[in-house]
C-alpha cells in the first residue's frame, strides 16, 4: 500500500531532482582540494583530511625526484624507490617479482620488474628467472667482485643486457619493454632486452603500391624498420643512430644514412634538429616531421614520408638521412626537393621508356589536378574565343539549363567530390560501396538530370581527380587538392591573368623554399646541368653516373662511366 | 649574418634577356617600323651591335671594379653626395620603366580580354606580382626567370614559326626603308631598346665574378638582338607596310593568324600567359631592384618594410597617365628614346672617372 502511495506521490507531487553529479574538473587540483573542504563544510575530519592532503603536497613538492637518484646498494631502497616511480600497485600490469638466489654459498636478495605485455614472458621465465632461481641453487656460483657482474657471467644467458647505475635510464628500457633485475649488494642493475609486445608483421604497403619491385612495407617497431633498409643497403658504412624524441614519451628515432657518402653537416642538422625538439609525446612520425620541416605554410611537404624500405634504401645510397620512429610506419627522409616528391619508387625497376612515359602521365596528372578546373573557368567566362566553335556549341547546349555561373557550379562538385573522398577514407569497409553509388549516382547522374550540373562540367571534375590520384606523394596531393580552390577563384576573377599571377607567386614561394638546407626546386633553380636529365624524365640507368649534386655528398660518383663493362669487349677502354 | 647571393651566368641572362625583350610583347614592333620603315630589321641589326660596343666598353672599365654597381661607384667618386645623386638618377629611371610596363601591360590586359574589369582591378594582379616577387628576394626571382624564361622564349617561337606560312618576305622591300641618315643617325638613340641592360650594372653585386657579368650582357644582348630581329621581319612580312604602323600590340595581332589546323585556330589566349609571365619576372626585377638601389642609397638596414609604400607608390604613378596613348607615347618616345643616356653614356661617364680616380690613387701610392 505504502508503495502505491509513494507512487501516487511521484506522479502528481513535483520534486526537484537531486544534483547527484558533485564532480567539477577544476584546472589546479590544489584548487579541487580546497573546493572539496568548502563543500564538506562542518565536517572536522575532511578539514583533517584537506590539511593532510597540503601538508602531503608540499612535502611531495620537497622530495627529491625518484628519477633522479641513483641505484642504492640496499635492495629495500631501490625496491621502495621502483615502486614510488611507477605507482605501485595502482598500475596494474606493471610486475615485481621477488625471489632469492644463491651467490658465494649466500641467499641474495632478488627482485625483477618488467611490464606485463611490453616483454616476451617466455623470455622472462625461461631465460631470466628460471636460470637465475633454480641454477643458483643447482651449481654453487663463486665468484669475486660485484654479484650483478657474477650472474652477467654465470647465471643468465641472455645476449642483450646493459648495466645501469642510475634509475633514469633504467625507468626508460622498462618502459621500452626491457627487464631490470636488481640485486641486494650491487648498486647496478641489470637490464635485460626481452621486449616482445604485440605487433603488426611485414606487409604489402598500403599507400604506396607497385607492381615492379619489393612488395614489404614498414611496420610500427623501429629496430622492424631499420633491419628492413640494413636487409636492401647492406653497406658497413650505414649508421642507425638513436636519438629519443619527447622529454616523457622518449619516442625512440633513428637517423640512418650512409657515413662516406652522406654530407656530414647535413647529419649534424638532422642530428640537430631532432635533439632539440622540446615536447613531451611524439606518436608518430607525422609529428615529427611537423616538428622539423623547414616551411610550416608552404602548401607543400619538405620531408618525404614513404612506407617502402626499397625507397628510402634508394634515397640513403644518394646521400640522403632516413629518419624511422618508432609507432610509425612511414619512414622520412630529408633532403627532398619537389621533383623527387613527383618519383615514385617503381621508377627505377622499370625499363627506361616505360618509366619516362609513367613520369611524363604523372606530371600531365599533376598539372591536370590542379589547374584544369581553373582553366575551365578561365575559358568558358573570359576566353571563349579559344574553344572551337562546334566544341563551344556542345558546352553551351549542356550548360543552358544550369542555373549556376561555372564558378559556382564547380565549387560545389569540387567540394562534393572531396567530400566523397574524405568520406571514403573513414567509411567502415562494409558499407564502402554504398559511398561509390551516393557518389556515382546522386553527385553524377542525377545532378546532371536535374540539371544543377552540366556534364561537361562532370568530366573536368573526374579527370582532375583521377589526375591526382596519379600524383605519388600523399602529401603533395594534399597540396596540390588546397591550391587547386585557390586557382578556380582566381580564374573565375581575372582568367588567364589571375591563373598566371597565381602560379607565378607558388613558383617564387618554392623557389625560395629549402628542404634542409636544399633549395625546393633543385636542380631546375638553383640550375645544376648534370642532373637536369633527372627532373621530369629519367636518364637510362646506366647513364646515371653522379648522385644529385644539390646534396653535396662526399663521393658524387654512383657507378663508373661505362657501368656496363661488358660492351667493352675487344675494344680499347674508355676512361674518363 | 647576412646570406650572401650569387647568381650564375644563366641566371643573370634570363634575367637581362626577359627585362630587355619584354617590350616585344608591347609596341616595340611597331616603333621599329616607324624609326626604319621596311628597314627596321637593319635598324635592330644596328643597334645591336653598338650595344654589344658599348658593353664591352663599360665592361672593360668595369673589370677592375669587380662586384661594384653604380651606386659602389658613384660613392668611390664623390662619397656620399655621388651616391645619392646616382641613386636618386636610377632610381627615377626605374620607377619610369615600372610604371610604364605596368600600365602598358595592364591597359592592353584589359583591352583584350577582361574588357568589363575596370583598369584599378586589373593592375592589382601586376602590382601584387611585383610586390610578391620584391617580398621573396632577388634569389627567388632569379630562380624564377630560368625556370620561366625559355618557355617565354620557347612560346615565341612557336609564334613565330606558327605564322611563317603567311609571311611574304618581299614586304621588306625597299630594303634601305625610311633612308640610311634615319636608321643610322637617328636611329642611333634606339640604341634606348637595350636600356634594361642597366639592370646588369645594378645587379654585378650577385655575379660570380667578372666573367659572368661579360658573358652575360653579351648572351643576352645577342639573344634579345635575335629575338628583335626575328620579329621585326616577320611582322614586316606579315601585314603591309601602312598596316604595321596601325597594329595595336604587333605580337598579339601575329598569334592570331596562327592556324595549326581547324581545332587550333584561336590560341593567341594562351598568348595571355606567357606575356603576363613575362610582365611579372620584369615587374618583380625591377621592383626590387628599385627598393634595393633605395636602400642603398639612403643606408636604410631592411628593406621589407618599403615594399608596401612603394608598392602603392607606384600603383598610383601609374594612374598619372591620361590612357594608352600617351602611356605607349611615353615608352616609345621618352623612355625607349632617352634612356640609353643612363643606360650607356652616365655608365660609361661613371666608370670611366673611377678608373681614372683609381689610376691617380695607383701613381699617387706608387710615388710616395
Amino acid at each position: 500500500m505504502s508503495d502505491f502511495g509513494s507512487l501516487l506521490k511521484k506522479i502528481f507531487i513535483y520534486e526537484e531532482k537531486v544534483k547527484d553529479e558533485g564532480f567539477i574538473l577544476k584546472d589546479k587540483a590544489s584548487s579541487a582540494s580546497s573546493d572539496i573542504d568548502t563543500i564538506d563544510e562542518g565536517s572536522d575530519d575532511n578539514n583533517e583530511s584537506g590539511k593532510n592532503s597540503k601538508s602531503s603536497s608540499s612535502m611531495q613538492r620537497d622530495e627529491p625526484d625518484p628519477q633522479k637518484k641513483p641505484v642504492s646498494i640496499d635492495i629495500e631502497n631501490n625496491l621502495i624507490n621502483i615502486k614510488k616511480i611507477f605507482s605501485y600497485p595502482d598500475n596494474s600490469d606493471f610486475v615485481i617479482r621477488k625471489f632469492v638466489i644463491n651467490l658465494n654459498s649466500k641467499n641474495t636478495k632478488t627482485f625483477v620488474v618488467f611490464f606485463d605485455g611490453l616483454v616476451d614472458r617466455d623470455v622472462v621465465d625461461r631465460d631470466i628467472l628460471q636460470p637465475m632461481m633454480v641454477m643458483s641453487q643447482l651449481k654453487d656460483v663463486q665468484c669475486k667482485g660485484s654479484p650483478v657482474n657474477c650472474i652477467l657471467r654465470h647465471l643468465l644467458p641472455q645476449n642483450q643486457t646493459k648495466l645501469y647505475d642510475n634509475f633514469e635510464e633504467t625507468v626508460d628500457d622498462i618502459l621500452t619493454g626491457s627487464c631490470a633485475i636488481f640485486v641486494n649488494g650491487s648498486s647496478q642493475v641489470i637490464i635485460s632486452d626481452v621486449k616482445g609486445w604485440e605487433h603488426r608483421n611485414v606487409e604489402r604497403p598500403n599507400t604506396e603500391m607497385v607492381i615492379r619491385g619489393p612488395q614489404e612495407g614498414f611496420t610500427e617497431i623501429v629496430r622492424i624498420n631499420t633491419a628492413l633498409i640494413r636487409k636492401i643497403v647492406r653497406d658497413d658504412k650505414l649508421i642507425a643512430e638513436n636519438i629519443p624524441v619527447g622529454k616523457r614519451s622518449k619516442t625512440p628515432c633513428t637517423i640512418m644514412y650512409i657515413k662516406d657518402i652522406a654530407n656530414k653537416r647535413l647529419v649534424d642538422e638532422v642530428r640537430r634538429r631532432l635533439k632539440s625538439l622540446n615536447v613531451d609525446y611524439v606518436i608518430d612520425s607525422g609529428e615529427i616531421e611537423q616538428l622539423i620541416e623547414d616551411n610550416t605554410f608552404l602548401p607543400a611537404p619538405q620531408v618525404l614520408a614513404t612506407e617502402r624500405p626499397d625507397r628510402v634504401a634508394s634515397l640513403i645510397v644518394e646521400g640522403r638521412v632516413a629518419i624511422v620512429v618508432n609507432g610509425s610506419p612511414f619512414v622520412l627522409v630529408v633532403p627532398v626537393t619537389l621533383f623527387e616528391l613527383l618519383r615514385s619508387a617503381e621508377d627505377t625497376y622499370i625499363r627506361f621508356p616505360y618509366s619516362n612515359f609513367v613520369r611524363f602521365i604523372r606530371l600531365f596528372g599533376t598539372v591536370l589536378a590542379l589547374i584544369l578546373p581553373a582553366l575551365y573557368i578561365a575559358i568558358t567566362t573570359f576566353h571563349q574565343e579559344m574553344i572551337p566553335t562546334d566544341l563551344l556549341l556542345a558546352i553551351e547546349n549542356s550548360r543552358e539549363k544550369v542555373p549556376f555561373p561555372s564558378v559556382i557550379e564547380i565549387l560545389i562538385m569540387e567540394l562534393s567530390f572531396e567530400l566523397i573522398r574524405e568520406a571514403g577514407v573513414r567509411i567502415p569497409t562494409p558499407i564502402g560501396p554504398t559511398l561509390g553509388i551516393i557518389g556515382a549516382l546522386i553527385l553524377g547522374q542525377a545532378a546532371v538530370s536535374a540539371s544543377i550540373v552540366s556534364p561537361i562540367l562532370i568530366i573536368i571534375v573526374a579527370l582532375t581527380g583521377i589526375g591526382s590520384f596519379a600524383i605519388p606523394s600523399f602529401s603533395l596531393s594534399f597540396a596540390v587538392r588546397i591550391l587547386r580552390f585557390i586557382y578556380i577563384l582566381l580564374a573565375a576573377l581575372a582568367g588567364f591573368l589571375g591563373i598566371t599571377a597565381g602560379l607565378f607567386i607558388l613558383l617564387l614561394w618554392l623557389a625560395s623554399s629549402k628542404s634542409f638546407g636544399v633549395r625546393f626546386l633543385a636542380p631546375i633553380a638553383p640550375l645544376t646541368s648534370d642532373d637536369l636529365t633527372q627532373v621530369l624524365s629519367r636518364a637510362p640507368i646506366w647513364k646515371q653516373e653522379m648522385r644529385p649534386d644539390f646534396l653535396n655528398t662526399f663521393k658524387r660518383k654512383q657507378q663508373a662511366y661505362i657501368s656496363r663493362s661488358w660492351i667493352n669487349r675487344g675494344k680499347n677502354k674508355r676512361v674518363r | 649574418m647576412k646570406t650572401i647571393i650569387k647568381f650564375g651566368k644563366w641566371e643573370m641572362s634570363a634575367i637581362l634577356i626577359n627585362a630587355m625583350s619584354t617590350k616585344v610583347f608591347l609596341n616595340f614592333p611597331r616603333t621599329a617600323l616607324e624609326v626604319g620603315g621596311t628597314a627596321g630589321w637593319i635598324l635592330i641589326l644596328y643597334v645591336t651591335l653598338l650595344s654589344i660596343i658599348g658593353f664591352l666598353i663599360i665592361y672593360m672599365l668595369y673589370k677592375r671594379f669587380n662586384g661594384k654597381d653604380l651606386i659602389d661607384i658613384s660613392e668611390y667618386l664623390a662619397g656620399s653626395v655621388g651616391r645619392i645623386i646616382s641613386g636618386l638618377i636610377i632610381i627615377t629611371v626605374l620607377t619610369l620603366m615600372i610604371i610604364v610596363i605596368l600600365r602598358e601591360f595592364s591597359e592592353d590586359m584589359k583591352t583584350i580580354t577582361l574588357i568589363s574589369s575596370p583598369l584599378s582591378f586589373v593592375m592589382i594582379f601586376f602590382a601584387a606580382a611585383m610586390a610578391v616577387g620584391a617580398y621573396f628576394g632577388i634569389e627567388a626571382i632569379a630562380r624564377c626567370h630560368v625556370i620561366i624564361v625559355p618557355i617565354i622564349v620557347a612560346a615565341y617561337f612557336l609564334i613565330i614559326v606558327g605564322v611563317l606560312p603567311q609571311s611574304d618576305f618581299s614586304q621588306i622591300f625597299p630594303l634601305l626603308g625610311s633612308g640610311t641618315d634615319k636608321i643610322f643617325l637617328q636611329g642611333t638613340v634606339r640604341m634606348s631598346f637595350f636600356a634594361e641592360l642597366l639592370i646588369l650594372f645594378l645587379l654585378t653585386s650577385f655575379a660570380k665574378d667578372n666573367k659572368t657579368v661579360k658573358k652575360a650582357g653579351i648572351i643576352s644582348l645577342t639573344a634579345t638582338g635575335l629575338f628583335f630581329l626575328m620579329v621585326v621581319i616577320v611582322y614586316i612580312s606579315l601585314f603591309p607596310y601602312p598596316s604595321d604602323l596601325e597594329n595595336f600590340l604587333p605580337l598579339y595581332q601575329i598569334a592570331r593568324l596562327i592556324d595549326y589546323g581547324r581545332f587550333l585556330q584561336r590560341v593567341e589566349s594562351i598568348f595571355v600567359l606567357i606575356w603576363s609571365s613575362a610582365a611579372f619576372l620584369f615587374l618583380s626585377v625591377s621592383f626590387y631592384l628599385l627598393i634595393h638601389i633605395f636602400t642603398k642609397t639612403f643606408r636604410i638596414k631592411h628593406y621589407k618594410p618599403l615594399i608596401l609604400p612603394f608598392t602603392a607608390i607606384i600603383y598610383a604613378l601609374s594612374f598619372i597617365p591620361d590612357g594608352l596613348p600617351e602611356i605607349v607615347q611615353i615608352d616609345a618616345y621618352f623612355v625607349h628614346k632617352y634612356f640609353f643616356i643612363v643606360t650607356f653614356i652616365f655608365t660609361i661617364l661613371l666608370y670611366a672617372a673611377a678608373n681614372i680616380k683609381s689610376a691617380g690613387r695607383r701613381r699617387d701610392t706608387s710615388d710616395a
